[in-house]
């Protein structure tokens, strides 16, 4: 169900218990003002039973909600045949429950409500005449516009709360075509719009037809293109527009379009009898009815479709990456192959020096020559394709690559992989983040600060002894910030490889996350330290240039 | 004399084990035969004519069938082959012939080194 209409019964919960108490202060106030035909104890005990009978009618029921409304027209009852007066105060009882009808914590209205006080009336003057019942019609009528408004905001969250779930839910939000078969039922439960079978919905971009999704699946579709693009430019309501789905045709349908970012996604709505929804008085309601609820799911679509588009460009990233490693797996069986005179010349070497037979030795030194000559093609073709391999530009695994971002999106990334690893902040920020300062973004590549952040961050969870952070600090021309953690001083050595330039190519045969977060800050020109502080705190500083302030780009 | 068949492309730069064990080990009384492609056996029976088979995996982009493609024509053409010995840099080999539902057959590792090819032969 939705938040919503959840909300809104817990409040006609209390609001009924509310307007019950106020039924007794108001009886009690009339018998007081008007002076009741009874003594006090049977009021009393009238009193009494009224509000045990409410309380254990309590529970939510259709039958308990007519037997709760029975209960307070008899103590209504009651108190007027007391008083034996009819003037605005007495009237006033009469009419409250009828007025607070739009409080009602039933689920539907009841003709008892007006049948009641009419029953009461005849009862009192013990004769029934007929323009008694004129104003109850009026306020009969009056209600009714409040029932189809409480009607129209059930059906609206209703659907709204299928598309709520939509996201919570696993299964659902890798399916959104599965909405449909929750909502189709909540439409067809109106009296006001036709049986529904199937919608399908298509999206129209740059003058193409895609079909998104259906409440049934669409292998083909087939309709004059031209006239629908040009008919959905001109109105948003189509009426039996012909298609034909699945070697179907379905000449009998509405389609609402609706507009997100110049593209059109169009619901075809599809009855189950052949029955055209353009007749009185559907084309005044039903658009108005669905409008709000699509409007809504056409964004969901959209947004489905961006993070697929997304997905694919990640993809196409990954499709890079793995075929850089499968060039390189083949490389290596190419570099292997080419070994062999290498391997067969050592062979046929050891062999000469094995034998000490002359003749022998003469039949095996051709050989020796010709493998020689081999030897130097196959050096030079496993020399050329190790470079290649080797050749930055064509490695999808480097970051020179970078474009500017802004400060708080930087901050937030820290954060998200920070909150990964620990609990606590334990961040000191220093930044100046006054709005009416002159505002910097800063420059890297997104993968490349991915990586290296959380290598870096989890390595602190991994090695520290309870004291860990991040300073944020700002200077001049710099943002910084500055990882500390504490460690085990005996394993201090890393810091002296880090920081010496010298033994950059000895640590990158043994410590892999440390030359690649030095190798990848390099490519992203970041200047970088990593420092020892007594007694036993690593500083991992990274400073980022500060660049002008690019309004366009989303901070 | 003894009938090598050596199904390979690149065998400019493995006929030196082979000639070597030839002229050294075997006075000379080894026949070679080398194709490059499978579409060159003709026809495939001649494939039972051999002492040994020696096998590449790979092949060039001209031949109709790779090393899995020829052995799957042998099972299927139910040709009585004597020996077959596959040669390939490939360390995952038996993996790849046990899920293709080959036998086993004997693996010559590339690059061939002339006193495992003699071993072979030898025994």
């Amino acid at each position: 169900m939705s938040i919503l209409l959840e909300i809104d019964k817990s409040q006609r919960k209390i609001i009924s218990i509310l307007f019950r108490i106020l039924i007794v202060i108001y009886s009690v106030f009339l018998l007081i003002y008007i002076n009741s035909k009874f003594n006090f104890w049977i009021n009393a005990l009238f009193f009494i039973l009224y509000v045990t009978i409410y309380f254990l009618l309590l529970k939510k029921n259709r039958l308990l909600s007519i037997i709760r409304l029975i209960n307070d027209y008899l103590f209504i009852g009651f108190i007027m045949y007391q008083t034996n007066v009819f003037n605005i105060f007495t009237f006033s009882l009469l009419f409250a429950p009828i007025l607070n009808t739009h409080n009602h914590s039933g689920d539907k209205k009841c003709c008892i409500l007006y049948i009641l006080p009419v029953l009461i009336l005849t009862y009192i003057e013990k004769s029934f005449l007929w323009w008694y019942i004129i104003p109850f019609l009026f306020l009969c009528l009056i209600n009714s516009f409040d029932n189809l408004r409480s009607k129209y905001f059930n059906f609206q969250q209703k659907l709204n709360a299928v598309v709520d779930n939509f996201f919570i839910d696993d299964r659902m939000n890798q399916r959104p075509y599965k909405i449909y078969s929750k909502v189709i039922p909540i439409i067809n439960s109106t009296s006001v719009i036709k049986n529904i079978s199937d919608i399908i919905c298509l999206r129209v971009e740059n003058k193409n037809l895609f079909v998104v999704n259906g409440s049934s699946f669409v292998w083909n579709i087939d309709l004059d293109k031209v006239k629908f693009f040009k008919s959905i430019k001109k109105s948003k309501i189509l009426y039996n527009f012909p298609f034909n789905i699945n070697g179907v045709d379905i000449n009998f349908n509405l389609v609402n379009t609706y507009v997100v970012n110049d593209i059109h996604y169009c619901f075809i709505f599809i009855p189950s009898k052949k029955e055209s929804f353009n007749i009185f008085p559907y084309y005044f309601i039903v658009s108005k009815l669905l409008n709000p609820f699509f409007n809504r799911l056409t964004k969901v679509f959209h947004s489905d479709l961006r993070q697929k588009k997304n997905n694919l460009l990640k993809l196409k990233e990954l499709e890079n990456k793995f075929n850089y490693v499968s060039n390189s797996i083949k490389s290596m069986h190419f570099i292997k192959n080419k070994l062999g005179p290498i391997k067969n010349y050592l062979a046929m070497v050891d062999d000469y020096n094995r034998t000490d037979d002359i003749a022998k030795k003469d039949m095996i030194k051709p050989f020796l020559l010709e493998e020689q000559k081999k030897l130097v093609n196959s050096i030079n073709e496993i020399v050329k394709r190790a470079e290649y391999i080797l050749r930055k530009s064509n490695n999808p695994f480097n970051v020179f690559d970078t474009r500017t971002f802004g400060t708080q999106m930087f901050f937030a990334n820290i954060r998200s992989i920070w909150s990964f690893y620990f609990r606590e902040e334990n961040f000191n920020f220093g930044w100046n983040t006054n709005k009416e300062r002159v505002k910097y973004d800063i420059m890297y590549n997104k993968n490349g600060i991915d990586f290296v952040l959380d290598n870096w961050i989890s390595n602190m969870k991994k090695y520290n002894k309870g004291t860990y952070g991040v300073n944020f600090i700002e200077e001049n021309n710099f943002y910084v910030v500055e990882f500390f953690n504490n460690i085990d001083v005996s394993n201090k050595a890393f810091i002296d490889d880090y920081s010496l330039d010298d033994r950059v190519e000895i640590i990158k045969r043994s410590s892999n996350g440390l030359f690649e977060i030095k190798t990848f800050l390099e490519q992203m020109k970041i200047n970088n330290t990593m420092t020892f502080k007594k007694p036993n705190i690593v500083l991992f500083r990274l400073e980022f240039i500060k660049y002008k302030y690019d309004e366009n780009i989303n901070n | 004399m003894m009938k090598i068949l050596i199904i390979e492309n690149e065998y400019y730069y493995i006929s030196a084990p082979f000639d070597y064990i030839n002229k050294l080990y075997f006075k000379g009384s080894i026949e070679y035969t080398v194709v490059e492609k499978s579409q060159d056996i003709k026809p495939f029976s001649i494939l039972s004519s051999y002492d040994y088979i020696f096998l590449d995996i790979s092949l060039s982009h001209q031949s109709k069938l790779d090393g899995f493609g020829i052995l799957n024509q042998i099972l299927k053409d139910e040709i009585k082959i004597k020996k077959l010995v596959i040669m390939t840099g490939n360390h995952l080999i038996e993996e790849k012939l046990n899920e293709k539902g080959l036998p086993n057959y004997q693996v010559l590792s590339k690059p061939i080194d002339f006193n495992d090819l003699l071993q072979i032969i030898k025994n």
